[in-house]
């Protein structure tokens, strides 16, 4: 054990006191509160237990920018590096946003230009790239629900509500109770973990007709209700030039301090995988399935030129392992520019954490 | 100018946490969140009937009650956010 010095012992003793006055000035303004307010305190017990996912989902709801006139302030280890990460007026002028959930917040260093979705947002090529954490360890129908009521407008271009889906949308044929019951299942969680979802050049245009027609002889409802809304969304004049990056953070998918530095070494190519030819291509690589793996991915799924490089799974997993490779390599010369997102959450730094610090069984992570 | 999302109750009572661990702070952090929520939800139920009271307070999913508050409180974004001035003017004003 490491006995405290009494200039530590004296700061601690600071510190507790600091909290201790903060959590009595906020329990007096609450008690105050309830003193005038009329509420049964049986109601008031509920209320109390709904008061932080309140918080929390309030905040989240927010769709844009509002006036407060306080900064955010950032915790000590992103201190540290601040000066390698975008502050947000520089967010503001590369034409990037970024939705944060109330326990993961994602800075980005400059060199997240290297990724070329980024690039063209900063070089006004695009009108915006939104980087939306979803607060949930998939992108369901129902992790959709948790975001800005103008982020799940387009959040839902992307996915089928399974409660709109007819049974031969499923796979199999299915009893009208198992069928209640697949759609429930599928609305709470499917493997989907990032998604990008694109209304800048031709994608601007939505679905054609002719997809739709052929879906709905298909008796594909859901899928038919999921093309209407992307041509909804694909012809809102706001939404156009805009690409979306979304990556499921929350529950078991929540970036960990552990994650941090992924390597070339963590990686391994799928037997049989192969790029898009005659037939739909393959994923490639098999890894670690991690916040910043997800984002890296669905960077490479971009592509902007008139060559129309493919961006298949192959591909954007291609894109992926390169850019770790590349990263792998110039951190073992020093230079940690290679590794972009950095996560920030109760349990730590994800990605930028000083490597000595790591869980020693885990070097690569 | 900040965006909502990223609300730190710590910055916005301008807390000094000088001394403060990390892991004080986010705990800190998350007790502010939640009185500020109480004080919130208990101002907010100033504004409805004994009937809507009960009926959120029954409510399981929070996205039910902000749909349900943004249905009886008229400009509810606004309010929120006079609502967390008003938590910030008593704070700094307690005695």
């Amino acid at each position: 054990m490491t006995e405290l010095s009494s200039t530590e012992q004296s700061m601690q003793e600071e510190a507790s006191l600091v909290i201790a006055e903060v959590q009595s000035r906020a329990q007096g303004v609450v008690d105050r509160k309830l003193k005038s307010s009329r509420i049964k305190q049986k109601i008031v017990h509920t209320l109390v237990t709904l008061a932080l996912p309140f918080m929390s989902a309030a905040c989240n709801s927010f769709p844009s920018i509002v006036n407060l006139s306080n900064p955010f302030v950032e915790s000590s280890e992103m201190k540290a590096q601040r000066n390698e990460l975008l502050n947000e007026e520089q967010l503001k002028e590369a034409n990037i946003g970024i939705v944060q959930t109330p326990g993961v917040k994602l800075s980005l260093k400059r060199s997240v230009f290297d990724f070329e979705v980024f690039k063209d947002a900063s070089k006004g090529r695009l009108k915006e790239l939104v980087v939306v954490l979803v607060d949930d360890s998939s992108l369901s129908w129902n992790a959709g629900k948790k975001l800005p009521k103008d982020i799940q407008e387009v959040y839902q271009t992307s996915l089928v509500n399974p409660y709109e889906r007819s049974a031969k949308e499923w796979t199999q044929e299915l009893n009208p109770e198992e069928l209640k019951r697949a759609m429930t299942s599928e609305a709470e969680h499917i493997s989907t973990l990032g998604t990008i979802i694109r209304f800048d050049g031709e994608f601007n245009d939505g679905p054609s007709t002719d997809l739709i027609d052929f879906m709905e002889k298909r008796s594909s409802p859901g899928e038919v209700k999921r093309l209407e809304r992307k041509i909804v969304a694909s012809r809102d004049p706001k939404l156009k030039d805009k690409v979306f990056i979304f990556v499921a953070v929350g529950g078991k998918r929540k970036p960990y301090p552990n994650q941090s530095y992924l390597s070339p070494n963590q990686f391994q190519e799928i037997p049989g995988s192969h790029p898009p030819g005659y037939t739909e291509g393959t994923y490639r690589y098999i890894g670690p399935t991690t916040a910043g793996q997800t984002l890296r991915h669905e960077s490479e799924h971009y592509y902007n030129n008139p060559h129309g490089i493919s961006s298949s799974e192959y591909n954007a997993d291609t894109g992926m392992f390169k850019s770790i490779e590349d990263a792998w390599k110039r951190k073992q010369e020093g230079d940690e520019s290679g590794y972009p997102f950095v996560f920030e959450t109760a349990e730590g730094v994800t990605i930028t954490k000083n490597i000595a610090q790591q869980d020693p069984s885990n070097p690569a992570a | 100018m900040q965006n909502l999302n990223n609300f730190d109750p710590i910055a916005f009572l301008k807390i000094n946490t000088t001394g403060l661990d990390e892991k004080k702070i986010i705990l800190l952090r998350t007790f502010l969140n939640t009185k500020i929520g109480e004080y919130i939800l208990l101002d907010a139920s100033g504004h409805l009937s004994d009937e809507q009271v009960k009926q959120i307070s029954l409510e399981q999913d929070v996205q039910s009650i902000l749909k349900r508050l943004r249905e009886i409180i008229p400009n509810f974004d606004q309010y929120f956010i006079s609502k967390l001035s008003d938590f910030k003017n008593d704070y700094q004003n307690i005695v």
